[in-house]
């Protein structure tokens, strides 16, 4: 395998920084976020981030169009990027992640323009995981912690050097402008980290198939505030509003802004009904479309065991929790 | 022959609400002269006992709209005081940059919003916007008002409650290059300052306000090392001299029969004026040197007695919170953050600070939980009270020949020279709850 | 078209809300041209009777004269609006109604002479009429007045999300106060000022009043878990809008 000593890693992200905007994991204060490379920057590749690459794909905000009116109506979407986008150190979690809105943005019939042009640029960098978080419990939910499926080149992390190996066409031409740089290493892949937070996602779409009315719902939304920390950090969650503003009285623009689910408001119709009008069935939706909902439609968990919304909940919320109390609920027929 | 009668029921562009009562006998004597808040009351002193010390500046701040930095300085110092608290340098200078933010806000409002519209024949402020030849400086006039909300954004993040200041310092400290970008600001907007202080002078000399002077103790902070706002010694041009936390030994509260109101006095003496032609005459050697210069070309010379004279003196404080607040700016340099760090004990604490529209007075009790046992809060707006209704005595009679309505617009700029705040009048103004004419 | 006729009012308040309508600076102006402004005594020495299309009523109501007036306005305007927290819930005014103070005990510690004062309990102006619109906060935000004039001019209802503050200061992309210890309101109180104070490092003080639905009790546990004392806790929900049944529950959840 091909491989870079630690210390020559910063020469090789420059090299990296040549093919487009490289995005790196950096930390500030206590957040982390991936952030464009500039050669004074930190990086952090000892921890996952905050906050997830999501937001280079679907921005939080992100203007759809501008719009005049006059003697001629006129709607201008913004122009597309033409620069690539790498983002490199990214967790086998995330990337599930990606995977995860790349089937709702890109799939059955409906193609979402704004996030396809981004996706096309996005070449992604994998960094596999040697060490899992007390919080961290992908691989109950399918990823693999070491080697991410859907990245375009993963790295792994052998002590004293990153080995490369490349998956994809994107990943292979990126290799070619690297491998000067690149020598070959004799060690192994890392084996997988050992868990302290185990998950049994075993069977349970299938019991959650048939557990719409039931009181565990009223139990596990109780704690919630609502707060929405958990949508705004959780890799997959791709809900967003859209509004206009107008920036004078004949023209403005029209923008989408990330939106989440546990807000009274997010569910009320344009005739004032809301169909889910208490936490209990706000709670209840987000479970159901993480564990099932999406399960059914793609065949995958739009949970990826990031462990985000357990670390940052403040209200002590666990995703992780509810599944493993599945265990005990028994459902008949 | 029968009695004269100036009745005004809602005093317009003052905030909060009073009224004017001011009755002449046949023979032009004043019968009654009365300047009534009926501003209900909030209760603060009652509802604070009882609350945590670091809710007891969030609270008070909530007095005034105008000038809650006053009440709110006022308050963290009482409270620091109190408990024995020190706070840095930066701390210092940002609470300093804060306040004279305050003061050019307000001083720009009431010289071009409130009181400029009297002298210049104009309802108000939009009125002025439609004339022509008034609608460029009605807009400079609010760039300025604006850039000084800016001033307040960057540092405590909103125009008018504070968010960051609390016991101890700042929960968060602005960056080094908003303030910058502050700094060009304030340098670009020191010419029109320059232009408000002769405007102020030229419309203080019109007819008949030179004539109306009145003798009468001007109290102030004062601190040799600089122009006071947040740190001095109560001082006044009748000789007093004494620590700011002994205020409540100098300055009475006095029931006077016949009277609905509480007035202020000075232990041993008569009514007393705050503001800023109180802090300019107990303080003209600290302006800057330009606003001492500007003060000179316009022929301002303190001390001055003419309450007329309020107008030129908030020009002359605007121009020189501008130059403090640029060099402010330069001390502080990059400021970092320090997490506010005390203990919680018990104790008693008094602390005055100069609102725009003068001292602002707060003390009180802490227990040693940090449980707010009794405060005390005495306003601006109620220590002028007395003396603004001699002011109304003394020169409603040498203004005899206008007619009505000319009388009740002089009236009314008596009144509008105090810059009055009546929601701040939290106590010593009586309520009257009168309604007539 | 004829401009709307606007009036502004105040009842028991700092004036802080008013005085954001001045700080308008770059658009008040603009603003003015779009309305006609018949009342607003803080601004304007001419002010005329109504009707009016649209009055703002800033602060508590506190006594009966207050009352008798709001009664009038609501009768003399189209579109009432509460401006600012103490007309919408009461804010800080309302802290004496949970005091613990009788009115006349309250009265005596500031006053001498009690006979004419005639103070009721601080209530938000919807406690007595039916009131349109809410611009919340300590001091209202200037943004939701003008978005709010501007939707009355083009005659639709004005999109105020009250989500909780949290969707704000997690899209400022902040992190976490409760977690770090520090008390914070924002997840029951409404959002709308782009997350001010906690994203300065301060904890929210719930100006802002409750946010929908809001789930107070669980943040009452939350702030026992994080170390405060049940009167702490009492004193977080009996501030700005204790009166609101939201936040009593809050108040009342130890």
């Amino acid at each position: 395998m091909k491989a870079v000593s630690k210390e020559k890693l910063p020469a090789l992200l420059e090299e990296l920084a040549k093919e487009g905007t490289l995005y790196v994991p950096s930390s500030s204060g206590d957040m982390s976020r991936f952030v464009p490379w500039k050669s004074d920057i930190q990086i952090d590749l000892d921890h996952n981030t905050t906050m997830s690459l999501k937001g280079i794909l679907f921005p939080q905000t992100e203007v759809l169009y501008d719009y005049k009116f006059g003697e001629e109506n006129t709607v201008e979407p913004p122009p597309p990027g033409s620069e690539k986008i790498i983002v490199f150190g990214v967790r086998p979690c995330d990337v599930q992640a990606i995977r995860c809105l790349d089937e709702v943005f890109l799939t059955r019939t409906y193609v979402d323009s704004y996030y396809k042009e981004k996706r096309e640029r996005l070449i992604i960098i994998s960094l596999g995981c040697t060490v899992a978080e007390d919080t961290c419990f992908c691989k109950d939910m399918g990823v693999n912690p070491v080697e991410a499926e859907g990245a375009d080149m993963v790295l792994f992390d052998l002590d004293g050097e990153y080995g490369f190996e490349e998956k994809t066409d994107k990943g292979k031409e990126i290799a070619k402008k690297i491998a000067s740089q690149l020598s070959e290493t004799s060690k192994k892949k890392p084996e997988a980290p050992s868990f302290s937070l185990q998950v049994n996602s075993k069977g349970i779409v299938e019991k959650l198939q048939k557990m719409f009315e039931r009181p565990i719902w009223e139990e596990v939304s109780q704690k919630c505030i609502g707060c929405n920390t958990c949508a705004y950090l959780c890799p997959t969650c791709h809900c967003f509003d859209i509004n206009s503003k107008n920036t004078e009285a004949m023209k403005g623009y029209k923008y989408r802004t990330w939106d989440a689910c546990l807000g009274k408001d997010y569910a009320l119709m344009a005739g004032g009904h809301d169909v889910r009008p208490s936490k209990v069935e706000r709670i209840r939706n987000r479970y159901l479309h993480k564990l099932l909902f999406f399960q059914e439609r793609y065949g995958m968990f739009l949970c990826t065991g990031c462990g985000r919304c357990l670390r940052e909940c403040p209200a002590g919320m666990n995703i992780a929790g509810f599944i493993n109390q599945l265990e005990g609920v028994t459902v008949d027929g | 022959m029968s009695d004269r009668r100036v009745f005004v029921d809602y005093i317009a562009r003052t905030e909060g609400d009073g009224a004017i009562d001011i009755i002449i006998g046949p023979n032009g004597e004043i019968k009654k002269a009365r300047w009534e808040v009926w501003e209900p009351p909030r209760f603060f002193e009652s509802f604070m006992i009882g609350r945590k010390y670091d809710e007891v500046p969030e609270i008070v701040q909530r007095i005034c709209g105008i000038c809650p930095h006053a009440h709110h300085l006022a308050a963290v110092k009482a409270v620091e005081r109190a408990m024995g608290v020190k706070v840095s340098r930066q701390t210092n200078l940002l609470r300093e940059l804060l306040h004279y933010g305050d003061w050019i806000q307000s001083h720009t409002l009431h010289v071009y919003c409130l009181a400029a519209p009297d002298y210049l024949g104009y309802e108000s402020v939009l009125a002025m916007a439609g004339d022509a030849d008034l609608l460029p400086i009605v807009k400079q006039a609010l760039a300025l008002k604006r850039l000084a909300n800016d001033m307040s954004v960057v540092i405590q993040g909103n125009e008018i409650q504070n968010r960051t200041s609390v016991v101890g310092g700042f929960t968060s400290v602005p960056s080094a290059s908003d303030l910058k970008k502050l700094q060009e600001q304030l340098k670009e907007a020191k010419e029109f300052a320059f232009g408000t202080a002769k405007l102020a002078a030229q419309l203080a000399s019109q007819s008949p306000y030179p004539d109306l002077v009145r003798k009468c103790e001007h109290v102030a902070l004062h601190n040799e090392e600089k122009y006071p706002i947040n740190e001095g010694r109560l001082v006044s041009t009748e000789g007093l001299d004494v620590p700011d936390w002994e205020y409540p030994q100098w300055i009475l509260e006095k029931h006077v029969p016949g009277c609905n109101c509480l007035h202020a006095v000075i232990k041993g003496r008569d009514s007393l004026m705050v503001g800023p032609l109180a802090r300019v005459n107990n303080n003209f050697d600290q302006l800057s040197a330009d606003a001492k210069a500007v003060a000179k070309e316009v022929g301002f010379s303190a001390p001055s007695f003419n309450p007329f004279h309020s107008i030129i003196a908030r020009a002359l404080e605007t121009l020189h919170a501008i130059d403090t607040s640029i060099a402010l700016i330069d001390e502080l340099g990059e400021p970092k953050y320090e997490e506010p760090k005390y203990e919680i004990k018990a104790g008693e604490g008094y602390a005055i600070t100069e609102a725009a529209r003068g001292i602002c007075c707060h003390g009180g009790k802490i227990d040693k939980d940090g449980v707010c046992k009794a405060w005390d809060i005495v306003a601006p707006t109620s220590r002028n009270v007395y003396n603004l209704e001699k002011d109304f005595e003394y020169f409603v009679p040498k203004l005899l020949n206008l007619s009505d309505e000319e009388l009740t617009l002089k009236c009314e700029m008596m009144i509008r020279n105090y810059d009055p705040c009546q929601s701040c009048a939290t106590h010593s103004i009586k309520v009257n709850l009168r309604r007539e004419g | 078209m004829a401009k709307p006729t606007v009036a502004f009012f105040k009842f028991s308040s700092c004036a802080g809300c008013q005085l954001s309508v001045l700080n308008l600076e770059p658009v008040l102006l603009d603003l003015v041209g779009t309305i006609d402004i018949r009342y607003f005594v803080m601004a304007k020495r001419e002010n005329f009777e109504g009707p009016y299309t649209i009055g703002f009523v800033e602060g508590a109501v506190t006594s009966p004269k207050e009352l008798l007036e709001l009664k009038k306005i609501r009768e003399e305007c189209s579109i009432l609006v509460a401006m600012g927290s103490c007309a919408c819930h009461g804010g800080l005014p309302s802290i004496k109604n949970y005091c613990g103070m009788t009115q006349k005990e309250m009265e005596e510690k500031v006053y001498t002479e009690l006979w004419d004062l005639n103070s009721i309990p601080a209530y938000g102006i919807d406690y007595y009429v039916k009131v349109d619109a809410y611009l919340r906060g300590c001091p209202m935000d200037k943004g939701e007045f003008v978005e709010l004039v501007k939707s009355a001019l083009k005659g639709v209802n004005p999109l105020f999300r009250n989500h909780s503050i949290c969707n704000e200061c997690k899209l400022k992309e902040n992190n976490c106060l409760l977690l770090q210890g520090i008390p914070c309101m924002g997840p029951v109180t409404a959002a709308g000022c782009g997350a001010q104070c906690p994203s300065r490092g301060r904890g929210c003080e719930g100006c802002r009043g409750p946010a929908s639905d809001c789930n107070a009790a669980s943040l009452a546990r939350t702030f026992a878990d994080i170390g405060l004392s049940k009167d702490d806790v009492v004193r977080k929900f009996r501030k700005y809008a204790g009166n609101t049944p939201e936040f009593s529950k809050g108040a009342e959840a130890l």
